[in-house]
């Protein structure tokens, strides 16, 4: 059992919240700004030249008789789809719409389909195509992952992304992607079958 | 239909890790599981009347609601039968359809229902006393409208919305007894049961991570022939439903007698006209 309250003993249907221990994330954390989604005030030069975030993946819940060992392979098979679509939809330049299939290829085709009806939210293609650069200030991914008897059934991977568009002027647009993903396994690949997603503005 | 049972009795064998189960979930032939491309899915819901030591399968069936779920508009409808629906049972002659389920199994019990509506569930389901119980208790009660007063089983309700311990669900889906429409009424509430499970539900899924664990502890004690990427799939497609997009029906009829026996003959053409509005996209635009 890896979560630290919520398996002691307990398989009852859960009436609360469980509060579970979070293993490290995959990767460091770069800095990032506070979150926010209110407006705020440039207070200095904005540094175009910073880095992209690195991507934190971890897995908050894991239940259902998997062995601890698994945990590692998991996380990195569950995160792929879900790191492919970021790079594609957010981090490749200005213009994702030239490269959806891409952006999606890690998604079953329906949820494919219904993500490029809403490329406004799934993808920066609302920023348009007149970017100078598109910075990714925070992506990170929390993983609840379902199991029955040993066997890895489905996942929702919570996701948190920040993400600035750099104008040829130098203005930056920034944005966050806030919400779940739903993958299962095809197989051994993990695919994206459906999402709730939220995209919320800000101007600097 | 007869690998999908055998699949399901077969795993109903003692298996000392694991609690004796309190539900099945069946998918019938017919399907190839849930998979993002289908719009609409049926279930059919039974309670199942076993006592201690019954076969939960192979009781008779005293809830039966038909469910059904659009995944794309978000909108369901349960269909309630009335338990003592008199129907053909195919191998097995007429007789109420609640005893389909003591001949056939859950099986019998879906074509009884397909015979009847014309509409062939993709999934069964079957709870058993413990198992309503112990999924009320466990997501912390439901919500539901009582519409009349009832008395029995050592339980009261009066008018007006209440919210339902699982002993308590579990009456109120039972008792019939003093409900001016009797079975019809009945039927009513376990459908109002199933709307306000699946609101709670609902509003618990805005905690992390509740969804996989709640599915964790129904796998446990569920017998099943859906692998676990399937049945999550499923779990995740229920709850795209809105609840405020649920509408409970019941089928029609009017009571008479059989064989000596208290039983409702349905009301067909109201029954064809029901199924024809929700057939196609399980949302009432009718008056059901």
């Amino acid at each position: 059992m890896l979560t630290a309250s919520a398996c002691t003993g307990n398989d009852d249907f859960p009436a609360g919240p469980e509060r579970g221990t979070t293993e490290p994330a995959a990767t460091s954390p770069a800095p990032s700004p506070a979150p926010s989604t209110t407006p705020v005030s440039t207070v200095g030069p904005i540094e175009l030249s910073r880095a992209d975030a690195e991507l934190e993946v971890s897995i908050e819940q894991l239940r259902g008789g998997v062995d601890r060992t698994e945990r590692a392979r998991l996380r990195a098979a569950i995160s792929e789809p879900i790191a492919r679509w970021i790079n594609a939809a957010f981090r490749s330049g200005g213009d994702p719409n030239s490269d959806l299939d891409a952006a999606f290829a890690g998604w079953t085709p329906r949820a494919a389909a219904l993500a490029r009806e809403h490329r406004d939210v799934t993808t920066n293609a609302a920023l348009g195509a007149n970017l100078s650069r598109v910075i990714i200030d925070m992506r990170r991914v929390r993983l609840f992952v379902f199991a029955t008897d040993g066997v890895v059934g489905g996942a929702t991977a919570g996701v948190t992304l920040r993400v600035a568009g750099v104008h040829p002027a130098g203005s930056e647009t920034r944005f966050s992607v806030e919400g779940e993903l739903y993958l299962t396994r095809d197989g051994s690949q993990w695919q994206i079958f459906g999402y709730s997603l939220q995209r919320q503005q800000e101007q600097r | 239909m007869s690998v999908a049972l055998l699949t399901v009795l077969g795993v109903v064998v003692p298996d000392a890790s694991r609690p004796p189960p309190e539900f099945a979930l069946v998918q019938l032939d017919g399907v190839e599981g849930l998979d993002a491309t289908d719009d609409v899915i049926w279930m059919l819901a039974l309670g199942s009347d076993a006592r201690p030591g019954e076969p939960v399968m192979r009781s008779r069936s005293d809830a039966i609601q038909l469910v059904g779920m659009n995944t794309v508009n978000h909108h369901a409808v349960t269909i309630g039968i009335p338990r003592d629906s008199y129907v053909d049972i195919r191998g097995f002659g007429r007789d109420k359809i609640n005893a389909a389920m003591v001949y056939g199994g859950p099986e019998a019990t879906a074509g009884a229902v397909t015979a009847l509506t014309d509409i062939k569930p993709d999934y069964v389901f079957v709870a058993s006393f413990p198992g309503l119980i112990r999924m009320v208790n466990g997501v912390g009660g439901v919500r539901a409208e009582v519409t009349y007063k009832m008395d029995g089983l050592n339980q009261a309700f009066y008018p007006g919305p209440h919210q339902f311990s699982g002993v308590e669900a579990l009456a109120f889906a039972r008792i019939r007894y003093g409900l001016p429409g009797g079975d019809f009424d009945r039927s009513m509430d376990q459908g109002e049961l199933l709307a306000g499970g699946l609101a709670t539900l609902a509003g618990r899924m805005r905690q992390p991570g509740y969804f996989e664990r709640a599915l964790g502890v129904f796998a446990r004690y569920t017998d099943t022939n859906l692998s676990p990427v399937e049945l999550y799939r499923l779990g995740r497609t229920v709850m795209t439903i809105d609840p405020a997009q649920v509408r409970v029906c019941v089928l029609t009829g009017r009571t008479g007698y059989a064989g000596g026996a208290s039983v409702v003959f349905a009301d067909l053409a109201a029954t064809r006209s029901l199924v024809a509005d929700v057939r196609n996209d399980a949302t009432v635009d009718q008056t059901c």
